[in-house]
């Protein structure tokens, strides 16, 4: 496979488009690696420990080649869990996040929901443990933390439900997954951070407190980004209702501006947190979110 | 400030439509979800002011363009200010008439009137159109440098032309052109006869230039030199009369060959008698000295001549007997013989078997069948009717005046006979009574005192003399009379002419262009000559009378109309008298800048 086929760099609808969400979450981590293999990054945080005899099921890419061509017997290497991290996604479902601005492309939950499968089964396969937190105005679904395989498809299950939440409830969902993973891990929210931002920076600071990493993964549209709607037209906002006449192009300026300050706002208050701050849209390919998973994972033990 | 389409100022009610615009609310019939409402709330909230300072920035913009670009399409100009004058359409007319061939100060007229046109065409810009129109009815367009060579290539033409004629179309060729000023130059030497009727410049402004010097100039000159009668049998006269301020010595030639000198009153007819010896169409022309107006120092003339012809005119009466008698004393006409087949008949209509003929009322209104048999064997479209009775007064040529008819038959056209188109000659009581075709005359009455005293009159013998020169004494085809380029209208068609010097010239049916040399040219018919065409400038082109640029101006009615007699005053008013500037591009440049400006304004509040 080449770099320009590897399926984290994919236009995301056109990847979500090939299959479910378990199915595309496995190409989106496979072309990951491969691409972390193949950079200078070699040696991601597992390390080999023993062999053991080749079971059916097992992944062809750890069978010992060099031992099945020397002794005719097929052994597999394991690899030593560095660290017994515990991880918890959090997933906005809310209605501002099940909207795209155009066809074809991912809804921002959609989108938010692949990230979320591949970084779930990317930190199993670390041996991390994992735990979901899925929440609209209010925290919707929990699965607690496992360092198993076979926990990827109870993360998975509450993914595939459609957003519906008026609110987003985001310190509430925060509040849960601290208390979730209970001892200092990785705290990842994915949410488009349309709302309040010091209720949000104060369960940040909450969660930093009681020593957790946190990588807030900011998804939206490229309409939301770029304001690229032709016309007059009556916006209005799917959480409150809301309608508001404008004509879009006349605002653009103004609007990008606000976007940026609202953006700045966000950087400076997560940054003053130490917490990690990603933006990106779902035009985007998934392996950004995963890098930044990765970067912020490799700076915990 | 004046405005060269006025009309388009009206364009200007287009900015009410950025106005109105600006001002409605719109409605929005799209609706739209957008999760990121509070951003775009926000941004609202916090550039408001900016926003209405662009909108109304932007709606003042839009307004201004439409505007600007609508004062601009209106052409202003603006008087007083540097920078030349409007772009304008000029029509250049240029009198090139006979009249301007004399010469005034050493130079022939047409010469300062060509240099005062190419002055004028020296302050014209790219930004301008222009034509040259000349009398003779040439338009010539195009690129400056192309009015100009023609301006130079100009010659004199040896007619009048039609100098209002070029005026009309030039105006109409000026003002045809949107967006240009419309103005018209007439450079013309200001002979009077040339402007007799009223010239209508329409919207055009009209600047008339009349040298000073052009008007004081005399000429004496030929202006009439006609063979009387028409047709020479063989003895006739040239009737002669001259312009000028003394009496003017002339010299006649006929076929090449000098026939006469003499000096000739201006104003009067002096008779030039002759009795060549040459038989056929000739050519002759009647030479003045030569002065400041050479074109008109020879005019041209010619004449049929013919055997006096035999006349036999047994029965028609005692009074034809005797005008006969007086015809053959002068030589005009010889006895005849009724069988000779060239013998012109007179006598009453049924006794009549051939032509030519003068053919008389019949004897008694019981003749009047055989009468009406032989005109219609001789192929005459008239017939003879009921006879009238009782006095009936003549009307018809001059000698005439108080004859009368008492007792005649009525004449009634039959169509056309192979006798030729006919002509009337005299009427009595209104109704026809002498009508005449090629060979052949008839009268409604016996020439007798008991039906008409028409033979007493004076004119009776000189008459009947003509007409046996001009219709009965052989047939040499039409005189057809012309002025150089004129058109010509010949009663049968012809396979082309030929000039006095024996050349060529191809000419085909009924209708054609008469040559531009004047001189005589023979008609030419199945080989031989079937008539004449006489080329000669109009005999006004002789009157130098002359007015001034002003009493030109008053002929002409357009827009504006100014006359002028200096050159240098010409070139400067020509294109609207003391200069202007036009604000087209500037206001183009304004309106193309604002309309950049918008599109920036409008895209920065879009795309950055």
């Amino acid at each position: 496979m080449t770099t320009g086929l590897r399926p984290d760099q994919l236009d995301p609808a056109a990847l979500a488009a090939l299959g479910r969400l378990d199915v595309v979450a496995r190409w989106i981590v496979d072309g990951f690696l491969t691409g972390l293999h193949r950079s200078a990054r070699k040696g991601f945080s597992v390390e080999f420990a023993e062999h053991r005899p080749y079971q059916p099921g097992d992944d062809l890419r750890y069978v010992d080649w060099r031992i099945a061509a020397r002794s005719d017997r097929w052994v597999v290497k394991e690899y030593e869990e560095e660290t017994n991290l515990r991880a918890a996604i959090v997933v906005d479902a809310s209605r501002s996040m099940d909207w795209s601005g155009a066809p074809g492309r991912l809804t921002k939950l959609a989108w938010a929901n692949r990230v979320a499968a591949a970084a779930a089964l990317l930190l199993l396969r670390q041996r991390d443990a994992v735990g979901l937190v899925r929440f609209a105005s209010a925290v919707e679904a929990v699965v607690p933390p496992s360092a198993r395989l076979a926990h990827w498809p109870r993360l998975l299950a509450p993914l595939e439900d459609r957003g519906a939440g008026s609110g987003t409830a985001v310190p509430e969902a925060l509040a849960h997954a601290g208390r979730m993973i209970r001892r200092p891990g990785l705290v990842l929210l994915c949410t488009d951070l349309l709302t309040e931002v010091e209720p949000v920076a104060r369960a940040v600071r909450s969660l930093r407190a009681q020593g957790h990493a946190v990588l807030v993964l900011q998804v939206l549209d490229p309409v939301e980004t770029d304001l690229t709607i032709a016309g007059e037209a009556l916006l209005e906002d799917p959480e409150t209702g809301e309608q508001v006449p404008a004509r879009p192009a006349d605002l653009r300026d103004a609007y990008l501006d606000t976007v940026a300050h609202a953006t700045a706002e966000w950087q400076r208050t997560f940054g003053a947190a130490g917490t990690t701050f990603t933006q990106a849209t779902t035009a985007q390919p998934f392996g950004l979110a995963l890098r930044a998973l990765l970067r912020a994972r490799e700076r915990l033990p | 400030m004046s405005f060269l389409g006025a009309w388009w100022l009206a364009l200007a009610g287009a900015a009410a439509v950025p106005l109105l615009l600006h001002l409605r609310r719109r409605p929005v019939s799209q609706r739209y979800v957008f999760p990121a409402l509070r951003w775009l709330l926000r941004a609202q909230r916090e550039h408001s002011r900016e926003l209405r300072l662009r909108n109304l920035l932007l709606m003042v913009l839009r307004t201004a363009v439409v505007l600007v670009l609508a004062a601009a399409a209106a052409r202003p100009i603006v008087r007083g200010l540097p920078g030349g004058h409007a772009p304008t359409a000029l029509a250049v007319v240029l009198d090139n008439s006979l009249s301007t061939t004399r010469a005034a100060g050493g130079e022939p007229a047409l010469d300062a009137l060509r240099a005062a046109a190419l002055r004028t065409l020296d302050a014209a810009t790219s930004a301008d159109r222009a034509w040259l129109l000349t009398a003779d009815g040439t338009v010539t367009g195009g690129t400056l440098a192309q009015v100009r060579s023609a301006v130079r290539a100009v010659s004199a033409w040896p007619g009048a032309g039609d100098l209002p004629g070029a005026v009309e179309k030039a105006a109409t060729l000026a003002t045809t052109v949107r967006g240009l000023a419309p103005r018209v130059v007439v450079l013309t030497d200001g002979q009077a006869t040339t402007w007799r009727r009223a010239v209508t410049g329409g919207d055009a402004a009209v600047t008339v230039f009349v040298p000073a010097a052009a008007t004081a100039v005399a000429s004496s000159a030929v202006v009439d030199a006609a063979p009387v009668p028409p047709r020479w049998s063989p003895r006739g006269k040239l009737r002669v009369r001259v312009t000028g301020g003394d009496s003017v010595p002339v010299t006649v030639t006929l076929g090449g060959r000098t026939l006469a000198r003499a000096r000739v009153a201006p104003g009067a007819d002096a008779w030039i008698a002759a009795s060549p010896s040459e038989r056929g169409w000739v050519a002759g022309q009647v030479a003045a000295p030569p002065d400041a107006l050479r074109g008109d120092d020879v005019r041209h003339f010619a004449v049929w001549i013919g055997d006096a012809p035999p006349v036999s005119a047994a029965g028609a009466g005692r009074f034809v007997q005797a005008a006969l008698d007086a015809l053959v004393a002068d030589g005009r006409a010889t006895p005849g013989e009724a069988a000779g087949t060239a013998t012109v008949l007179v006598a009453p209509a049924e006794e009549v078997r051939r032509l030519p003929a003068l053919l008389l009322a019949p004897r008694t209104p019981a003749s009047v069948p055989q009468a009406n048999a032989t005109l219609a064997r001789l192929g005459i479209p008239w017939r003879f009717e009921t006879a009238v009775d009782g006095p009936a007064p003549v009307s018809g040529a001059a000698w005439m005046r108080g004859a009368t008819a008492s007792k005649r038959v009525r004449l009634v056209a039959a169509g056309a006979g192979d006798g030729g188109p006919s002509d009337t000659l005299a009427r009595a009581g209104g109704e026809p009574w002498l009508v005449a075709g090629p060979r052949w005359v008839l009268a409604g009455s016996a020439f007798d005192t008991a039906a008409t005293d028409v033979m007493l009159k004076a004119g009776f013998v000189p008459w009947l003399g003509d007409q046996l020169a001009s219709r009965l004494a052989g047939d040499g085809g039409p005189l057809v009379g012309a002025v150089p380029g004129g058109d010509v209208g010949w009663p049968a068609p012809l396979d082309g002419l030929e000039s006095a010097d024996g050349n060529a010239l191809p000419v085909a049916g009924r209708r054609f262009t008469a040559p531009t040399t004047p001189g005589v040219y023979f008609a030419l018919r199945s080989g031989a000559r079937a008539g004449a065409l006489l080329v000669n400038p109009e005999a006004e082109e002789s009157d130098v009378a002359g007015w001034s640029a002003r009493e030109v101006s008053a002929r002409i009615s357009a827009a504006s109309v100014r006359g002028v007699d200096d050159a240098t005053a010409l070139s400067r008013l020509a294109f609207g008298g003391g200069g202007g500037a036009a604000l087209f591009g500037p206001l183009l440049a304004l309106g193309v800048g604002l309309l950049v400006a918008e599109a920036l304004l409008a895209r920065h509040g879009r795309d950055a």
